[in-house]
């Protein structure tokens, strides 16, 4: 209340100031305020004079909405307070001056958003582009004054980039409320660091990523300790270091898909994905002579060259000792390359067959040389049965062996 | 007896259990529900909102020209939908002072500008009715990553009533330009930034009055005997159209006049075959010479400013189709709207049948525009804003003349038409002293006197005796009903009635 009366005490001053030159006019009702242009914020009473008994309201519409204005009469003047609806946003205000839903008085106001600028609304998007010279990024800039109103037109926008060692400043305007400006991708990858500024206001910092772009053929490579096929060593096939066209390492955790196709004609794969610019994967050696071509892929986009691997037989021979009652096989000792134990895990088959049935197939794998089977009583009943092994592709068969 | 007395416990134990089983089950069961419960993957594109759209402002792109990525069609379309409901939310927050509904719309920032106006009108007791009426946006910008659209709506015209402590304190309408910023959020478009601008285009233009041709209507109401309140309904048959409208020709009438249902001609949305009976009917008349007079609008009553929106669409639809036609005299805007005057407030209809009448004009610059007032001493409203002046007589016709006179002296310039004027002739057991066949040739017979002296255009109720009166009409009364069912000429059996000798003028001379 005191505020108001504060206001209205230098308002009605002048008022009785300049009474003198209004006084001439013979209007029952006529608007005092003689400024037609505000900044957002400042607009905060109307002021009329009027002769009339009764009080007339006042009509005010602007953006976003529609009201009628609380009144102070003070004598013969009348005094409307601009709610914060109305006189904090910018853009045109229409007022009608109203009694008993006639129109006394009509006119327009115009609200200007102030040069303080408070935000700048910045939208960039897409947030990361690939390298080279086709794709971009756009950036678009509201600057807002301090009751969130867009500048106006034609306001000056600076905007800045940083990208690599480059930095360049850009000069642009307000239209359409906002201001904007595409970013084109470089050959090649890094950051771009964005600001801007408007009047006063810097806006913070933002980024936007040049990815690589998209990869290209590349080569392959296998590293193995030995060429045997002792079924426990591991050969690692690693790619080239992977890069676009303009020589840029493509993205961490592109995926490479290893295709490998043995001499049956069978195929098998693997996968890796790349860690800066090299996907690798590990495989174990086969357990018996093998040869695998093997190429990559980026599924639908790069290849790599094909190569082949050979392994070569470890396992020659070996022996096979039936015991108690030929109920206990013991397979071995099977030796490797060097004559030594061949390490534990090689895959042993036994193959149980009655009347060209196959009644059980049995796998195991070795330990310290050796794999053992028992043929269970409460299973296998005292009959002959045929006996097949097979071990690192090697296969013995005994036939009609009785088991007791 | 201690049997009993064991198994009632046991009984009674074993109750309780599967009470207390059954309710931490449903306990359980209820958590596992809430748990379950959550987002819908389908509202992600929001594809469950399948409504009849509500509001429906004349709206027309300009052509695509906007700077940044290229529009296309999907997404203008959204766009539309999005920011025609915005208007269509706001205006509905502001008539209830509620801020529901406005979160879709507008994001949280723009959202603070309406939810000010909505505290100070509530504390104010203000509250507003509005809608807009026409939109011309043009999308200045689009951003690259489609997120971001920046556009103009030209013109945008507002019509408004802004009441305070209940009593309504003024209504205006105005136009203006909106420059609108557009965020894509969570699949809405949401107003972010809405800046008000002087309208940059003259204002609306309405034509010039159409000077009236030289035709004297002698003309009569019509429906199809068997079906009143509905000649455009599935009984539709065009050769009983085509016979009843040569009687007519043949009476030495020139004019028919023919009422449209707005709800059977399908609201916002006419559909295609209710406008081809219409043309069917224009067609037959204009084979007969005879003139029409299309009543749109039977039966509605709803005038809020918020339904303002789907009405327009109906006339735009109707008015279109029918702008070149050329058996088509006037338009008949509403049958007796001041009958509304006292349930819908008289300000509001007359509003409503303002702006209608100008779209009329608009979207038919060829055809006069009327509207078929109830009461003779409301054919004054409006008088500047219509073609040609009708009203609708049923009372005394011993004052008819003097009446008429006076009207003529406070409209000395437009023409003037008596739309409906009857007699009933039921006499039974509701109206043991009803009117008779001849009483009412009689009727005819010193009205026909009272036009001819003074050269008045006509138009009388009507046709046909009815068998059925549809409830609408007069309602479910009987004594209403059969008043109503015996107007016409001709009876319910097809034969011409004692009045029929005085349909008209000419033809009782013949």
């Amino acid at each position: 209340m005191k505020k108001c009366i504060a206001l209205l005490v230098p308002c009605l001053f002048y008022f009785h100031l300049t009474f003198g030159q209004v006084k001439g006019n013979n209007k029952p009702v006529f608007l005092l305020t003689k400024d037609s242009i505000f900044t957002s914020g400042n607009l905060h009473t109307l002021a009329f004079k009027s002769l009339l008994k009764e009080t007339p309201k006042l009509y005010l519409t602007n953006s976003y909405g529609t009201t009628i204005c609380p009144v102070t009469k003070v004598d013969k003047f009348l005094f409307f307070k601009i709610p914060k609806a109305i006189n904090s946003k910018r853009g045109l205000v229409q007022w009608q001056l109203i009694l008993n839903s006639k129109t006394l008085l009509q006119a327009r106001l115009h609200i200007v958003s102030d040069t303080l600028v408070s935000k700048i609304e910045t939208y960039i998007g897409p947030p990361s582009i690939i390298a080279g010279n086709r794709d971009f990024s756009m950036i678009v800039m509201i600057p807002t004054d301090t009751l969130d109103n867009p500048v106006m037109d034609n306001s000056k926008v600076v905007l800045k980039k940083q990208f690599l060692n480059v930095e360049d400043t850009t000069h642009l305007s307000v239209k359409n409320l906002i201001s904007y400006r595409r970013i084109y991708a470089t050959k090649k990858t890094g950051r771009y660091l964005i600001s801007s500024k408007t009047f006063n206001k810097s806006s913070t910092e933002h980024t936007l990523h040049v990815w690589p772009a998209l990869p290209t053929d590349f080569t392959i490579k296998a590293q193995r300790n030995h060429k045997y096929a002792d079924g426990n060593q591991l050969t690692q096939i690693s790619t080239s270091i992977v890069k676009d066209f303009y020589g840029n390492v493509v993205s961490d955790g592109t995926f490479v898909n290893f295709i490998i196709e043995d001499k049956d004609g069978f195929m098998l794969s693997a996968k890796g994905k790349t860690i800066n610019g090299i996907a690798s994967t590990k495989l174990v050696h086969p357990d018996h002579e093998q040869v695998w071509k093997i190429k990559s892929f980026i599924q639908g986009i790069a290849e790599s060259n094909e190569i082949t691997l050979t392994y070569k037989q470890v396992v020659t021979d070996f022996q096979v000792v039936f015991s108690e009652h030929n109920r206990q096989i013991t397979v071995g000792p099977l030796r490797s390359f060097m004559q030594q134990m061949i390490p534990d895990g090689l895959r042993v088959t036994l193959d149980i067959q009655k009347g060209h049935k196959t009644h059980k197939y049995m796998v195991e794998t070795s330990k310290n040389g050796f794999v053992s089977f028992r043929i269970d009583p409460d299973n296998y009943k005292n009959e002959s049965y045929d006996f097949t092994i097979t071990a690192a592709s090697i296969q013995k068969t005994f036939k009609n062996k009785r088991v007791w | 007896m201690v049997n009993v007395k064991k198994l009632t416990i046991q009984s009674l134990l074993i109750l309780s259990f599967m009470t207390l089983s059954s309710f931490i089950l449903f306990g359980i069961s209820s958590v596992i529900t809430y748990l379950n419960t959550g987002a819908d993957r389908s509202k992600m594109f929001h594809t469950e909102i399948q409504k009849e759209a509500q509001y429906i402002p004349k709206l027309s792109w300009a052509p695509l020209q906007n700077e940044g990525r290229k529009m296309d069609s999907q997404t203008l379309k959204e766009l539309e939908k999005n920011y025609l409901d915005a208007w269509y939310a706001r205006h509905i927050c502001y008539e209830k002072n509620t801020k529901k509904g406005l979160e879709n719309y507008y994001t949280d920032s723009a959202e603070k500008n309406l939810f000010n106006f909505i505290d100070f009108n509530k504390a104010n007791k203000i509250h507003i009715e509005a809608t807009t009426l026409n939109h011309h946006p043009e999308v200045n910008f689009f951003s690259e990553d489609g997120q971001l659209v920046v556009l103009t709506d030209r013109n945008v015209r507002e019509y408004k009533r802004i009441h305070q402590d209940e009593l309504l304190i003024h209504e205006t309408s105005e136009y203006a330009d909106y420059k609108v910023i557009l965020l894509l959020e969570n699949g809405f478009w949401r107003i972010r930034h809405l800046v008000k601008q002087p309208a940059s285009a003259s204002l609306q233009q309405v034509r010039a009055p159409i000077p009236y041709p030289d035709f004297h209507i002698r003309g009569i109401n019509y429906y199809p005997q068997a079906t009143p309140w509905d000649t455009f309904g599935g009984e539709f048959n065009s050769e009983i159209i085509s016979n009843d409208l040569q009687i007519i020709k043949d009476a030495n009438l020139n004019t028919v006049r023919i009422f449209v249902q707005y709800e059977d001609f399908g609201k916002a949305q006419v559909p295609k075959g209710k406008i081809e009976k219409l043309k069917k009917l224009l067609d037959i008349a204009e084979e007969k010479q005879l003139k029409v007079i299309v009543t749109l609008f039977d039966f509605y009553g709803d005038y809020s400013v918020l339904d303002w929106t789907q009405t327009q669409r109906h006339i735009e639809t109707i008015c279109t189709a029918f702008k070149g036609h050329d058996a088509l005299l006037a338009w008949d805007l509403k049958n007796e709207p001041d009958l509304d005057f006292e349930s819908r407030g008289k300000e509001l209809v007359l509003s409503w049948l303002k702006e209608s009448i100008q779209l009329i004009k608009k979207t038919d610059p060829k055809h006069l525009v009327t509207v078929g007032w109830a009461k003779i001493e409301n054919a004054v409203l409006l008088k500047n804003e219509l073609d040609l002046i009708s009203f609708h007589y049923y009372e005394d016709i011993t004052h008819f003349e003097t009446a008429y006179q006076k009207l003529k002296l406070k409209i000395p310039n437009k023409p003037i038409a008596l739309g409906e004027y009857g007699i009933s002739s039921y006499r039974g057991f509701w109206y043991p002293f009803g009117n008779s066949e001849r009483s009412q040739a009689k009727f005819h017979k010193t009205m026909q006197t009272i036009l001819e002296k003074n050269n008045v255009q006509f138009l009388s109720w009507t046709l046909y005796d009815y068998k059925k009166i549809p409830k609408e009409v007069v309602g479910k009364l009987p004594w209403r009903k059969y008043l109503q069912k015996r107007y016409g000429f001709i009876d319910t059996h097809g034969k011409p009635k004692k009045a029929f000798s005085y349909i008209s003028s000419s033809a009782s001379t013949e």
